[in-house]
């Protein structure tokens, strides 16, 4: 002992130090607990890991945020937030209620002023914080997607505060396991087990489009239409209910870890207010449920069926000269770059001008709600669309495109269009085959779109073993290629394209003429000869 | 001057054991050591006067408050510094954030007059430069010193310490007798200790607990007394003594009525503490 | 012999048996529904499964008297090698029944699944959360103190490597289906990072040559 020990101020025999108020005194412990759970590691390793993964497509310009569906980028913030941050709050705020009695101090907090419930409150109370770097880094990260070009649809600010809300509530849960059981594996089994049961709604056949939605049951409730957004009015998301409903589970969690426990026999006033709270929390957890839970409207139901069946008079259509584009209202802003990847494949063929117009309709099988795709897709009801169109006093569509976009959606698009400009009449119902040398065109139109287009193809196929194929709007309807093809429009890639361009427009008539084969259009186009094996049934028309 | 602490009759029985049995005594301002073999219910009867268990039956007043009420338990509490037998501390904080998050508990809620009575605390057991460091890095002795600054937080007007020498070297037991004595000059001091030299060093009274009951209480001197004429030095072991060793220079000191050929000495106020423990040997408590 | 017997009452099993109750849950609750489930799924399940058994498996190294024992005449590294001899026949009979679970729901699901390969993960898994505990014990416990640092720096590495893991882009990740053609190059990596956290944990209990800075 090197410093010396001072004198002593004589003791009055009362408080020398002012003393605060045990409200003022939990505050100043939340303060405590709230900067040792933001300083603790795994919060910052949570923080970290969410800021790269929200970040890192952003930098990259990853299509899946360039041409993001706001309606869906929303409700794609609440589960790496919950998981992430509310893991890392659970996880930390256990800890934190076991800290006495892991470190024996027991003895000593036991005769301090605050009582138990006071320090619950103040664990409870230090998760605000956090939740509230949760709400910054949400936002920040929704701002960001919204900010980009090609960003569509709309942002419903329910579906962003269920992260941060779900924080608070693994936070607490973590507050209440550490009050009922002092083991400190139980939090991370916890956070296991939340994993396990918000994952259970994304097993094919347990959600379901019309009936109860027991999702909605779930701290974060799992619906995918990512491969097919919706537009927002069609969602049928109760996520403001849903809200409430996470706020009763944080009330009674919160409730029940303040009552848990020795220790907190207290005071009359105190008890009658935490029972109080805890029957109000119950009773909005069973009001919220009940409307959660209940299956989406009659309305919706029926709006969607129209969005999928019968489109035309529920869409914003737009003409560019001399084209026609017509999309869901959520999406309008897709127009534009439809636009110039229609100019890009017409203009290989002819002037923009001597083409006939064209009309462009966007198309979502909206009426199976919120469910993964699993059954094989079924033929788009083309014919309806027609005279639906026709009712609705529109020219009849050549082409039709989905809501989700992509670099694979782009080529599917191009392809679309390139289909329509060479062959003509109404967009297939089912997987067409392009056959022969129209397919080696409409390949190499699309790929020519754009680099993004072409990356597409690319990806396509990557991802399958013998020709390519692509679907629209959730249906199974589109165009396939053959091997022989692929291999005619990958050979083509090496010639300059203004040659390829050339050699296509002054032979296109033989090109296009019903009967000529994959051989000739390789031939035409200088694509040399092929190796893939010959299928007499696509290789020609 | 007024006493402070006052209790009578405190009767405590964990099952079949009792711990303790009609205690009663009281306090002033000043030092009090309280003397016990293991198992005679010190770590009981300060846990009581710390407010962290009710006796079962038995009065008590501390410093004009009763502690079986909720009001009367918060009142002490506000006044109290306590340091447990094991106090056990956040190896991951540091010497000050642990004491600072006890200040807490303790209501302190203004934050710059909080620091400073940390600051305070830390500089009156010597800690200030080893305030940054973390628990796991400190030596047992300064842990033990950290715990000892969490109790004087707030300038306690009662002071109750379970063995607060427990792990450390003579010269810091040194350096607290020093403190201790003059906490003592206006406070009312209870510390339980097994170490007599600390209790005749610093304590102007001395109660001593054996078998869950008050044997003796008084001043030092007169527990010193208790083994006037009873303490031997011997060549030979002497048969029949209530206790008796060996010494390091070789002889026998013994404690009892005079064995043949030995020479009385004064007496230490341990012979005195061996002399009231050793007439009551331990008997299996029911 | 003795010191085995000793070392496994010094250990706290309620970690272990808490986890693994939780961990046999997940996959047991489609066996008991009779859930048809692809094979993606239930190596899903099991592989949570397996990740529970690891975290209940960082906290049995935890020694609230630890402080007490650091001199006795067994070594660490034996005593760290006796707790592991333990631990590992616990979690093994646990496995065992997770494979009879997992082949129940394999059968049920007409689905073939590589238990082996699943096995060697869940392996990994448990081998890195208990060398990150015992690194843990040996770099954060003070001495004389309670060694509980243990269970909670294994269960957040191990959470910490799960999350990175999943996080790995797609022709990187070392999370693949049972029909992926990476599945042997995966499990080799697997394979690797178990001798790795083995190799880990044996330097990390050997006793130290010189006294550490406080």
């Amino acid at each position: 002992m090197n410093a010396t020990i001072t004198s002593v101020a004589p003791a009055t025999g009362d408080l020398v130090t002012p003393h605060g108020s045990a409200g003022g005194s939990t505050m100043a412990l939340a303060r405590v607990e709230a900067g040792r759970l933001l300083r603790h590691p795994l919060t910052v390793i949570a923080l970290f890991l969410l800021t790269v993964y929200w970040a890192y497509p952003l930098v990259t310009g990853a299509d899946s945020v360039h041409f993001a569906v706001l309606q869906n980028a929303d409700r794609a913030t609440q589960f790496p937030c919950a998981f992430l941050l509310g893991g890392a709050a659970m996880i930390v705020s256990n800890l934190a209620v076991l800290r006495s009695r892991r470190f024996g101090t027991d003895a000593v907090l036991d005769v301090a002023t605050l009582t138990r419930s006071h320090r619950t409150a103040a664990h409870l109370l230090a998760l605000v914080p956090l939740a509230v770097l949760a709400t910054a880094l949400v936002v920040a990260q929704i701002v960001a997607v919204a900010a980009q070009p090609a960003a569509v649809g709309r942002i419903n600010p329910a579906e962003l505060a269920v992260g941060p809300l779900c924080v608070i509530l693994l936070g607490c849960l973590g507050v209440l396991l550490g009050r009922l059981v002092p083991l400190p594996v139980v939090a991370p089994l916890a956070l296991v087990a939340f994993a396990v049961v918000t994952l259970i709604p994304a097993i094919p056949g347990i959600a379901s489009g019309s009936g109860p939605q027991w999702q909605w049951l779930f701290p974060v409730a799992y619906e995918d239409h990512n491969d097919n957004p919706l537009p927002a009015d069609l969602l049928s998301r109760p996520v403001a209910s849903h809200n409430f409903y996470l706020l009763a589970l944080i009330l009674l969690a919160a409730a029940v870890s303040l009552l848990a426990g020795r220790g907190s026999a207290q005071a009359g006033t105190a008890a009658v207010r935490r029972v109080t709270a805890i029957v109000a929390a119950v009773v909005l957890l069973g009001v919220s449920t009940a409307v959660q839970i209940a299956r989406p409207s009659a309305a919706v139901l029926d709006a969607r069926t129209r969005a999928a069946q019968s489109p035309a008079a529920g869409q914003v259509c737009r003409n560019t000269q001399p084209w026609t584009y017509c999309a869901y209202p959520d999406f309008t802003g897709r127009i534009p770059h439809w636009d110039r990847l229609v100019r890009a494949v017409v203009g290989q063929v002819a002037p923009v001008t001597s083409v006939r117009p064209l009309t462009v309709r966007q198309h979502v099988r909206a009426d199976q709600g919120p469910k993964p795709i699993t059954e094989v897709m079924p033929a788009a009801p083309v014919a309806g669309w027609l005279s639906d169109a026709a009712a609705a006093g529109y020219p009849p569509e050549d082409v039709t495109v989905g809501t989700a976009w992509s670099a694979e959606a782009e080529f599917a698009f191009a392809a679309s269009v390139a289909r329509a400009v060479i062959i003509g009449g109404p967009p297939p119902s089912r997987i067409d085959p392009a056959c022969g040398a129209r397919g080696v065109v409409i390949l190499w139109l699309a790929v020519q779109a754009s680099p993004r287009s072409a990356r597409g193809l690319a990806q396509l196929e990557s991802s399958s073993s013998a020709g390519v194929a692509f679907f629209t709007g959730g249906y199974g309807s589109g165009l396939v290629f053959d091997v022989r093809q692929l291999e005619a429009v990958r050979n083509l890639a090496r010639i300059p394209a203004a040659d390829v361009g050339a050699r296509m427009r002054q032979s296109l008539a033989a090109l296009t003429a019903p009967g000529a084969t994959t051989e000739d259009a390789a031939q035409l186009l200088g694509a040399g000869q092929l190796t893939a094996p010959s299928i007499d049934s696509v290789d020609r028309c | 001057m007024e006493h402070t602490v006052v209790a009578s009759g405190l009767t405590l029985h964990y099952g079949s054991t009792r711990a303790l049995e009609d205690v009663g005594f009281a306090l002033r301002p000043g030092t009090t050591g309280l003397l016990g073999p293991n198992g005679a219910g010190k770590t009981t009867l300060l846990r009581i006067l710390a407010t962290a268990l009710l006796p079962r039956s038995g009065d008590l007043s501390i410093l004009g408050y009763d502690p079986a009420t909720p009001e009367g338990r918060l009142a002490v509490r506000r006044r109290l510094g306590f340091l447990p037998q094991n106090p056990g501390y956040y190896a991951h904080f540091t010497a000050f954030d642990f004491v600072d998050y006890v200040a807490i508990l303790k209501e302190m809620s203004d934050r710059a007059s909080r620091r400073e009575e940390v600051r305070r605390v830390l500089e009156q057991v010597g800690l200030t430069a080893d305030a940054g460091k973390r628990l796991r890095t400190l030596s047992g002795g300064m842990r033990q010193r950290v715990g000892l600054a969490a109790a004087l937080i707030g300038d306690p007007p009662l002071l109750i310490l379970d063995e607060p020498t427990v792990g450390l070297d003579p010269e810091q037991r040194l350096r607290f007798r020093e403190l201790l004595a003059e906490l003592g000059e206006t406070r009312t001091v209870l510390l339980s200790t097994h170490q007599t030299e600390d209790v005749i060093m610093v304590c102007q009274q001395v109660v001593v607990l054996h078998q869950g009951r008050v044997r003796y209480d008084g001043t030092p001197a007169d527990l010193t007394r208790l083994a006037h004429q009873r303490v031997w030095l011997s060549d030979a072991r002497p048969e029949r003594m209530l206790a008796s060793w060996r010494a390091g220079d070789g002889r026998y000191r013994s404690i009892g009525d005079p064995p043949p050929d030995a020479e009385l000495v004064e007496p230490t106020i341990e012979d005195g503490y061996l002399t009231l423990v050793e007439a009551h040997p331990a008997v299996t408590s029911r | 012999m003795p010191v085995l017997l000793v070392i496994r009452r010094t250990m706290d099993w309620r970690p272990l048996l808490l986890a693994a109750v939780v961990g046999t849950v997940i996959p047991a609750v489609p066996a008991m529904a009779h859930v048809h489930l692809g094979a993606a799924d239930l190596c899903l399940l099991l592989r949570l499964g397996g990740i529970c058994g690891a975290l209940g498996a960082a906290f049995a190294l935890d020694d609230a008297a630890a402080g007490a024992t650091t001199t006795v005449p067994v070594g660490r590294l034996w005593r760290t090698c006796a707790r592991v001899a333990w631990l590992t026949a616990g979690l093994g009979l646990w496995w065992l029944v997770m494979l009879l679970i997992a082949g129940w729901n394999a059968h049920v699901s007409g689905v073939r699944l590589p238990l082996g390969g699943l096995s060697v993960e869940a392996a990994a898994g448990a081998a890195i959360a208990v060398a990150a505990a015992v690194v843990a014990l040996r770099l954060r416990s003070p001495s004389g103190g309670p060694g509980l640092a243990g269970g909670v720096s294994g269960a957040a590495t191990l959470l910490g490597v799960v999350v990175a893991v999943s996080l790995l882009p797609a022709d990187l990740t070392l999370v693949v289906p049972p029909d992926s053609p990476r599945w042997p190059a995966v499990h080799l990596v697997w394979a690797g990072v178990l001798v790795a956290a083995l190799a880990v944990m044996v330097v990390a209990s050997a006793e130290p040559l010189r006294q550490r800075r406080r």
